[in-house]
């Protein structure tokens, strides 16, 4: 394994020999076996590796050779801890599904899915086929959209909202106007809320008419995602292909309606249905 | 089929969230925390991939907050 690039001649067949035990297979996610050739000439995470199917029944799971000497599980671990292997590797694993995604529908598996042989890919696909079978059916035909909420911390704002009165020209005690004025103040923070929590209502609920599901997950933490502003909300969507147009138009309504308050709504996708694949099953093994 | 035969086709998609522009954290999120778990065999044991999975948004944490600041990155 020298990463050279295999030419014409040389490709390995599917049926081809299975790797030394110097090499393991990484797994991207599972398709129906008709849609397997979407991955195609694909390179895989390691340069010079190719994308393959695996197939059982009406099922195909997508892999790659991976060298043992990086992703045992030893090395893995190491690698892990390292942000920067981590997002290379995710982004080389996330480009692989997205041309997947473009022409089939796929159950995408979570990071560091590793198999010793593809026999072993093989039996994951039988044992599961039928709850695999289920995630493939229940998304369908579509995309998941992630749809999230600002608020600029000093949001809501209404540039025609008059100064709170009781001020310096009072002829009240100052007790009096301090009291007046920390009322005001907690009056208008106990609106802002009530506009934030009725931006998010009306946000999660107008992207959900168009969606199959939907769900709201908890709000990154600002350590998380590393901006000024507040999120409200974090939403996940499976949006029919089709309905992609129409999401893209309620988002700049919503935009319109709402960005003079402060609020910041964007848009990120298309993604495979992470957030809507499973059932209640958790972990398959 | 491939076409050309002889070219690796490196998977550069075209898309809304493609490549750098999509924030790492909401990829990790999805990627750690979603889709399906299927146990292979070398494969982190689901605890230690949650360990794993806290510890990288610790560490996405930690390192927005130095960006946002001005911090000097190691």
């Amino acid at each position: 394994m020298t990463g050279s690039r295999p030419s014409a001649e040389d490709q390995p067949a599917p049926s081809g020999p299975e790797p030394e035990p110097a090499d393991a297979w990484w797994s991207y996610c599972v398709l129906w076996a008709q849609d397997a050739s979407v991955a195609s000439g694909l390179e895989g995470l390691e340069p010079g590796s190719r994308v393959e199917p695996v197939y059982h029944d009406v099922l195909a799971a997508l892999v790659s050779r991976v060298p043992l000497a990086e992703y045992g599980d030893e090395p893995l671990r190491a690698h892990l801890e390292d942000l920067a292997w981590v997002e290379r590797t995710a982004r080389r694993h996330e480009a692989v599904l997205d041309v997947a995604l473009r022409e089939a529908t796929i159950v995408p598996l979570r990071l560091c899915t590793l198999y010793r042989d593809r026999e072993g890919v093989a039996r994951l696909l039988e044992e599961h086929g039928e709850t695999l079978s289920q995630g493939l059916r229940r998304v369908e035909g579509c995309l998941e959209w992630g749809v999230k909420v600002f608020a600029d911390p000093r949001s809501p704002s209404r540039p025609d909202e008059p100064p709170p009165p009781g001020g310096e020209g009072s002829t009240q005690g100052r007790g009096a106007s301090y009291l007046l004025r920390r009322q005001q103040e907690r009056a208008l923070a106990e609106k802002a809320g009530e506009v934030r929590a009725r931006c998010v209502d009306v946000v999660h609920e107008r992207v959900g008419a168009l969606s199959r599901a939907s769900i709201a997950n908890p709000p990154q933490r600002p350590e998380a995602h590393g901006r000024e502003q507040t999120m409200l909300l974090n939403g996940a969507y499976l949006v029919e292909r089709d309905r992609r147009a129409e999401l893209e138009r309620v988002i700049e309504s919503l935009r319109e309606e709402w960005g003079a308050l402060g609020f910041t709504i964007e848009l990120t996708g298309p993604w495979p249905a992470y957030n809507f694949v499973s059932g209640a099953a958790g972990v398959m093994s | 089929m491939n076409d050309s035969g002889s070219e690796v086709l490196s998977a550069a998609p075209s898309r809304l969230s493609a490549g750098d522009d999509v924030a790492l954290i909401d990829l990790l999120d999805r990627l750690l925390g979603g889709g399906v778990v299927l146990a292979g065999d070398i494969t982190l044991a689901v605890a230690d991939i949650d360990l794993v999975y806290v510890g990288l948004r610790a560490l996405i944490a930690s390192v927005a907050t130095a960006e946002r600041e001005g911090m000097a990155l190691p």
